[in-house]
């Protein structure tokens, strides 16, 4: 029964393989994209979001409504809850009540003062580690059954996979533009190096001692002393 | 003369710079050695010169810098 919406699922997730680099500025629109084709992919889904686990600690890193990171962060306050307890076990964790469900009180109040009345939290792993969530919240009780579970499963097994290249391209990306701006300020200060060589008659090892002489009697970073005196230059100063 | 690297290591460690991190920083101020290079220095390994030693140890002042610290690191001279 399941073999048709699977195969068209594929399709769409392949789709989305293909374009959530390409189609978004950065890595957070990448992972919203994710979100929202998870909330998507189920009838009864009314809000998503995605935890991502960074020096062991869960932040939530896109969501499809604002509800969403506000019933995280309930969690990660408490350390507890239905998606920390789906990370910690690598196990999806079904909620059909979420008024009935006495394990986590505080989440449960908080979601249902939300209109949240169910929720669907499961592990986002590669290989053998687990490193974040996918946490699905329904408008009803009851939202997600046996047949939404396995969906989300094998959403949740692609969707770990996109997120995981993503983040490891946005991250060179991120690299690259900070290597960049280093080269930037590098250009600066070799200017200004060369302006001192010029003037002083030093080689540029004693122009980068005045510089860094400079920028510790003033209390202030060297880029900027060599900003400057880059900048008087140019004006005939 | 050898240059003490103890300080720089326990500065970096301070600050919970990685070695990378620390690198980048050190590029920015045109120093001109590897990453591969700054670390064998730092663990004691083949020194690098006066000057590229104290480009590190400027690229860590300058990261005090930025918690109101003014240049605590010593250079290899005045």
């Amino acid at each position: 029964m399941l073999q048709e919406p699977q195969g068209a699922f594929r399709d769409q997730l392949d789709a989305l393989v293909r374009t959530v680099v390409t189609g978004n500025k950065d890595l957070n629109g990448a992972l919203t994209a994710v979100a929202k084709m998870g909330c998507s992919a189920l009838d009864g889904c009314t809000a998503a979001s995605i935890t991502l686990m960074e020096n062991g600690k869960p932040k939530t890193v896109a969501f499809t409504d604002g509800r969403a990171p506000e019933l995280d962060q309930v969690q990660y306050d408490a350390r507890t809850g239905p998606c920390l307890e789906a990370i910690r076990t690598n196990e999806t964790l079904r909620i059909h009540s979420l008024a009935e469900d006495g394990r986590w009180r505080k989440f449960s109040d908080a979601a249902t003062e939300r209109g949240v009345r169910s929720s669907l939290s499961l592990p986002l792993t590669l290989g053998e580690q687990t490193f974040g969530g996918l946490n699905l919240y329904g408008g009803e009780e009851g939202a997600f059954q046996d047949e939404d579970e396995e969906v989300a499963a094998l959403f949740a097994s692609y969707a770990a996979a996109v997120i995981a290249n993503v983040a490891a391209y946005w991250s060179a990306q991120e690299l690259a533009e900070h290597l960049q701006h280093a080269m930037e300020n590098r250009a600066t200060i070799e200017q200004a190096k060369g302006l001192l060589m010029g003037r002083q008659h030093c080689s540029a090892d004693e122009a980068f001692d005045m510089l860094r002489r400079a920028s510790q009697r003033e209390n202030r970073k060297l880029r900027e002393i060599a900003d400057e005196m880059v900048q008087r230059a140019g004006n005939g100063g | 003369m050898t240059l003490d690297v103890a300080p720089l290591e326990a500065a970096r460690e301070l600050l919970g710079l990685s070695r990378h991190r620390l690198w980048e920083a050190y590029f920015e101020l045109g120093g001109n050695s590897s990453p591969a290079d700054v670390g064998q220095h730092l663990s004691g390994g083949p020194q690098l010169t006066r000057l590229e030693h104290d480009v590190l140890v400027h690229a860590l002042n300058e990261e005090f810098l930025d918690r109101d610290m003014n240049h605590p690191v010593p250079y290899s001279h005045p």
